[in-house]
Parts: structure tokens; sequence; C-alpha cells
């Protein structure tokens, strides 16, 4: 559903609560992976909200809504964790953290817990576009705008994620996996 | 899709760092993905209706948020800058400052510039300590000697008048009818209303073109006020204060007085000494008393 800015600015309350229901669950998720605290993650996505609305008036509409809220949601969630620590961080020193559901009763799926170890070789940053891009489908234009980085340098991150996970055997145990799936359906 | 399909994807991916994917190709890779059983965090099942009715709700945001939060805070400095306003404002009306004197009684005391004040009988005079400081200014009603000292200018109103010196000794009386008996330096009177004006300098009055002689107000120095004096020192100070003569004076030996008598009342000056001691007075001649022991 497209959300209209102009409605929004014009205090139309069940359009805010639209723009807040449509983002909310991604929001929600996308900061957990950054810091496993319900609480913080609750509290900044309202604090996003807030803000936005009180700057309703002199702030232009944002190209993408859903990357303009990631980005503010990383950027808050990127300033508390330097507020937690005394010696300030790199940025790329950030967590960001992607985890295989091994609640799953599947067997077979259990196999993919395996891709959890391919996971666990990429960089917080590669983590990041690689969960953005293929598993939330943003494109890459938002992502850019969502790490406040250029497009190439997102399809950088993309490829270099790819060829590190190629390295690893796993990686066609992945694709073996997936082919199976696919023509099993 | 085949899985050499998927393969050259990849292989597209990792060998040409610049490689942009087809929008196919994309859609393969994503669909790949999606079939990893990631763990995406949900919210749990009422916490997102709980941050909805907190941001549109009456607590956090929305309409009232901007009114609420904000204007709260800015009504908070307002209401405490209020308070301590009022809170000034008791501190210093705190300072008010009031003197009166009833029937024959006279008060002295001395202002924080150092100034003093002698107050006549049935006279009051009030001040704001605070204030003082800044402005010399004084209100007064009956009659009161100032003994200024030089400094910013200093200014006794009356219900009638404003008299201004620098510094200087002067005398207001308004019991009757009002007056300013200048002793020293120079006293400007000015009526309320602004019709009268006049400059006073040494020796003279406002009332009068007459110059006068005393260097203060007579009633100033009579400090008829006795604490535990002996009864005979009271009546010998009458008898100078009224230019009299009192017989059978030995009767008051060994007896004291605390209190004052006026000085402009002899009858009652008299019968104020004497009738705690239960004796009464006659006269034998005009200025000739007797004291008995009734």
């Amino acid at each position: 559903m497209q959300i209209s800015w102009d409605k929004l600015r014009n205090n139309d309350e069940q359009e805010w609560k639209n723009l807040f229901r449509q983002h909310a669950e991604f929001l929600y998720a996308y900061g957990m992976k950054f810091a496993h605290n319900e609480d913080l993650v609750k509290d900044i996505i309202q604090e996003l909200f807030i803000t936005i609305y009180e700057k309703r008036n002199s702030l232009s509409e944002p190209v993408s809504m859903r990357a303009y809220l990631c980005m503010s949601l990383r950027n808050r969630l990127i300033n508390e964790f330097k507020k937690e620590q005394a010696v300030s961080l790199e940025e790329s020193d950030y967590s960001f953290t992607l985890y295989i559901d091994d609640e799953s009763a599947d067997e077979e799926e259990k196999q993919y817990k395996k891709i959890q170890n391919l996971l666990n070789k990429l960089t917080s940053r590669q983590r990041e576009v690689v969960y953005l891009k293929y598993f939330k489908g943003l494109s890459n234009e938002e992502i850019a705008l969502t790490l406040g980085i250029n497009k190439q340098s997102v399809a950088n991150l993309l490829s270099e994620a790819i060829r590190q996970m190629k390295k690893d055997a796993s990686f066609i145990l992945f694709l073996l996996l997936i082919l199976r799936r696919i023509i099993g359906l | 899709m085949k899985e050499v399909e998927l393969i050259n994807i990849l292989e597209k991916i990792s060998s040409d760092d610049g490689y942009t994917l087809s929008f196919e190709e994309e859609i393969h890779l994503k669909e790949a993905f999606s079939h990893i059983p990631l763990l995406d965090e949900k919210p749990g099942e009422n916490v997102l209706d709980e941050m909805e009715e907190r941001l549109f709700s009456k607590n956090i945001i929305f309409e009232k948020s901007e009114k609420r939060i904000i204007h709260w805070r800015r009504y908070l400095s307002v209401a405490a800058l209020i308070a301590v306003l009022f809170g000034c404002g008791l501190w210093i009306k705190n300072m008010d400052m009031k003197y009166v004197t009833g029937s024959n009684e006279q008060l002295a005391f001395v202002l924080p510039d150092k100034s003093e004040v002698k107050l006549n009988e049935n006279s009051s005079v009030e001040y704001n300590k605070f204030l003082f400081y800044f402005n010399r200014n004084i209100s007064m009603k009956g009659e009161a000697y100032y003994i200024v000292t030089k400094g910013q200018k200093f200014t006794v109103e009356t219900p009638t008048h404003l008299i201004s010196v620098l510094g200087t000794r002067f005398m207001v009386s308004e019991t009757d009818k009002f007056d300013v008996f200048c002793y020293e330096g120079k006293v400007l009177v000015e009526s309320l209303d602004k019709k009268e004006k006049k400059i006073l300098t040494k020796g003279r009055s406002f009332g009068s073109d007459k110059v006068m002689l005393e260097d203060e107000p007579t009633w100033v120095s009579h400090k008829y006020v006795f604490n535990s004096a002996p009864l005979i020192d009271v009546v010998e100070a009458l008898e100078k204060e009224y230019k009299i003569s009192i017989e059978n004076k030995e009767i008051c030996k060994g007896l004291s007085f605390t209190g004052a008598f006026p000085v402009n009342n002899l009858n009652l000056a008299l019968d104020l000494i004497l009738a705690p001691y239960n004796m009464s007075w006659e006269q034998i001649q005009s200025d000739h008393y007797k004291i008995k022991n009734n």
C-alpha cells in the first residue's frame, strides 16, 4: 500500500497508523539483528516515529520510506552502542548477526543449519547487506541509503559476501538443498 | 531454475566485482535465499499493538505530543520563573519594616544606611529593608525627626507631600498641619500634586518664613522614659520639664518607677507617675504643686 506523504503531513492519523504497521515488523526484526535487546529496539522505533512526526513539515518526502526508516533506525542504534562503549567504536565494529532457525521440525531443513557457519564467516557489514538484499529484498539504492554508502560499494559488498561463502564446501550443499527443494515443489 | 543457472549467477558475481545482475537473476538469487529458514525476530503478539497504542493514544505522540511534551517543558520553565519571582516578592515583602508609636511614646531607630529616625508619639514609619539599599525611600505619618547620612537621594513620603534630601537633619510633622523643619543642609519639599514646591535651608520651615533658633525639635531631647528609676528622680525631671516646683517629694523616697510621662500634659503626667503608688497631687499655686498619700 502506498503511503501518502501529504496525508502524513496533514496529520491523518490513519495514515500514520498505516505507516507504522507497514514498517514496524520489519524494523523490529532488522533492529534485533544489531542487538538482541527488545526494549531498546522498541524504544528506538518509537523515537523514530516521533521524530519523523515532529519533523514532518520540514522534511521532504523520502525517496524510499523504507530505506529512510532503516537508515534512521540503524544510526540511532549505532549511536546507542557508542554511548554504551566508553571507547568510541569504528562503525565496522558493530555486530550484525543472522541466525538460522533451529526450531524447525523438518529434518531436511536442519541441514540448513550448516549455512549458519557460512553466515558466521562474513563480516557484519556483509551479513547486513546480504540480509537486506536477499532476505528482505531491498534494492541496492535502498541499501546504499540505509548504510550511507554509494551503490557501487553495496554491489561490491554483495559480491564479496558471495565469494566468501563460495569458498566453503557447505555452500554447494546449500545450493543443492535449494535445488532439491525447488524441484521437489 | 536449474542448478547450473544459479551457479552461473554466482560465478558472474564473484568473477567480476562490477557485475550487475539482471532483474531475473536477482529474482533467482532471492528465491534461493528465501529457502533458508532464517530466524527473523518477530515482535511478541501484543508488542506492536502496545507500541501503536503508546504512539497514538494520549500518552506519547501525535496531536498532543508536541503540545504535551514540548510545551509542558516550556510551561514548566515559565511556572518555575513565576514561582521564583513570587518567592522573591514574598521575601522582599517580608523585609517590610514598620515602626509605630502610640500616645506618649517615642521611638528612635537606625536605618540600614545609618541614618537615624526619631518618632514622636502617634506616628508611624514604613520602609522596606531590602529595597532601601537601592532606593532610600520611607513613608511616614505623624511626626518624625531625621538625621540623614550623606549619600543617594533620600525621600520621605507623607500622604500629601514628598520630601527629598541628600544628607541633612530635618523634622516632618503632619499631626495637625503639614510642616517640615530643616535643621541642617537643604531639603526639597513637594506636594504630591506638584502644586507646592519649596527648598528649605538651615533654620527654615515649610509652613512659615520665620527663622528657627532650635538645633533640633524640642520633643527629641525629651527622654522621659524610665526604667526602674528612683521615683524622686522622675519627679525632679517632671519639675524641670514643666518648670514647676513640687512639695512633699520626700514621700517618694525608696520607690522606683518604670514608664514614661508626656511633656505636653502636666495633669496627665502627674497622674501617670503617682497613681501606681496610690498617691495624688494638688495645685497650690500656678507653678506650685504638692504630692500626698491617699
